[in-house]
């Protein structure tokens, strides 16, 4: 585990998501449209959905798995 | 779709600027705000993933034979779209695969190089740490075959100066190689009296030059060696370059055709579905086109 950044070496792998969901949302938002304010904005909300639907998949795998 | 407010410039010079360094085609374009976001993101994204795997996790596949190793491909299909860097892997895997890239036996210039590795003294029934410098240079062994000789001079664990005699069998491991460090192993000799006598063994490693391990494809060994050390962080690192790679396709194609949904300054309303908003608007529009018509008709 050398390789690793020192900070991020033993960090919860499910907290990755955060930074890759918001790179994913920038960026294909940034190539449907060209206005600065309109990217942002709509970054956020598919950041937003994004996340929701993890955090729902989840909560479904949790319950799925309680007591096993 | 392109909107005559978006300064495309040359689409295709911007697109091919976009594969080889995202950000670099808007920036062609002067669109500096997209310029910016592609780069920090695609570069962050790339970057990030290959550091997680000691910049090891870009491997391209053989160009020609070696189909065991073209399992790769699939992986590095998604990497090529981040541009110079996956370009830069396939030059390395050519150079990687050549027959002339092996373990070396043979010198054909004098070589000097800092040595860092043990030294076994059958003298001193002992192994040690030992840090130094190898002076290699080409040499005629028995019977006219072509050898390594040198000598290494450094300190020992405990800062004592030691220097041999190295000769008989020197190794060197393969000049391209996806590892910092190349191998060195060699016999410690004594040739007081021009008779050869055998001491003990040195075995460590030399630094390889950047050019010369940097995204090299990986052997089989250097392979499972990586997914030990890593474990399930070998998976992110891949899943990170490719999703770069993969965004890269997105931006390489906004500076070839500009945004896929227009400005940016259109109703809110059709942000999610542009065309089924766009065919219901042409629908009614035809159908108040028509309407004069169907009047009269009845």
């Amino acid at each position: 585990m050398d390789a690793l950044p020192t900070l991020l070496a033993h960090t919860n792998m499910t907290w990755y998501l955060l930074p890759l969901a918001a790179v994913i949302s920038l960026v294909y938002s940034a190539s449907r449209y060209e206005q600065t304010e309109r990217i942002l904005r709509r970054a956020g909300k598919l950041f937003a959905q994004i996340i929701l639907f993890m955090g729902a998949i989840l909560a479904l795998l949790a319950m799925l798995s309680y007591r096993l | 779709m392109s909107d005559p407010r978006i300064p495309l410039k040359e689409p295709k010079l911007a697109a091919l600027l976009a594969f080889l360094l995202p950000g670099a085609g808007h920036l062609y374009q002067g669109r500096y705000f997209k310029a910016g976001l592609y780069a920090v993101c695609i570069w962050g994204l790339f970057l990030y993933g290959m550091s997680l795997a000691d910049w090891k996790i870009v491997n391209a596949p053989p160009l020609h034979g070696n189909a065991s190793r073209r399992g790769v491909m699939l992986k590095y299909a998604a990497q090529f779209g981040v541009g110079a860097p996956a370009l830069v892997a396939l030059m390395q895997s050519e150079r990687y695969y050549k027959e002339s890239n092996r373990p070396v036996r043979q010198l054909d210039a004098p070589l000097d190089a800092p040595f860092t590795g043990e030294l076994t003294l059958r003298t001193r029934q002992t192994a040690g740490d030992v840090t130094g410098t190898v002076y290699l240079e080409p040499a005629q062994g028995g019977f006219g075959a072509e050898v390594i000789r040198g000598r290494f001079a450094g300190t020992d664990a405990d800062g004592e100066p030691v220097e041999v005699q190295l000769g008989e069998f020197v190794e060197l491991g393969r000049p391209i190689s996806a590892d910092s460090k190349r191998y060195l192993q060699a016999e410690v000799i004594d040739d007081a009296g021009g008779r050869i006598q055998s001491l003990g063994h040195l075995h460590g490693s030399i630094p390889r030059p950047f050019w010369n391990w940097f995204v090299v494809p990986l052997d089989d060994q250097q392979d499972r060696e990586l997914h030990r050390q890593l474990g399930k962080y070998h998976e992110l690192a891949t899943v990170f370059t490719m999703i770069a790679g993969l965004l890269n396709v997105l931006a390489i194609w906004d500076a070839l055709e500009g945004p896929a949904y227009g400005y940016g300054d259109e109703p809110e309303s059709t942000d999610e579905t542009p065309d089924t908003e766009a065919e219901q608007a042409n629908t009614e529009k035809d159908s108040s086109d028509q309407k004069p018509v169907a009047e009269a008709v009845s």
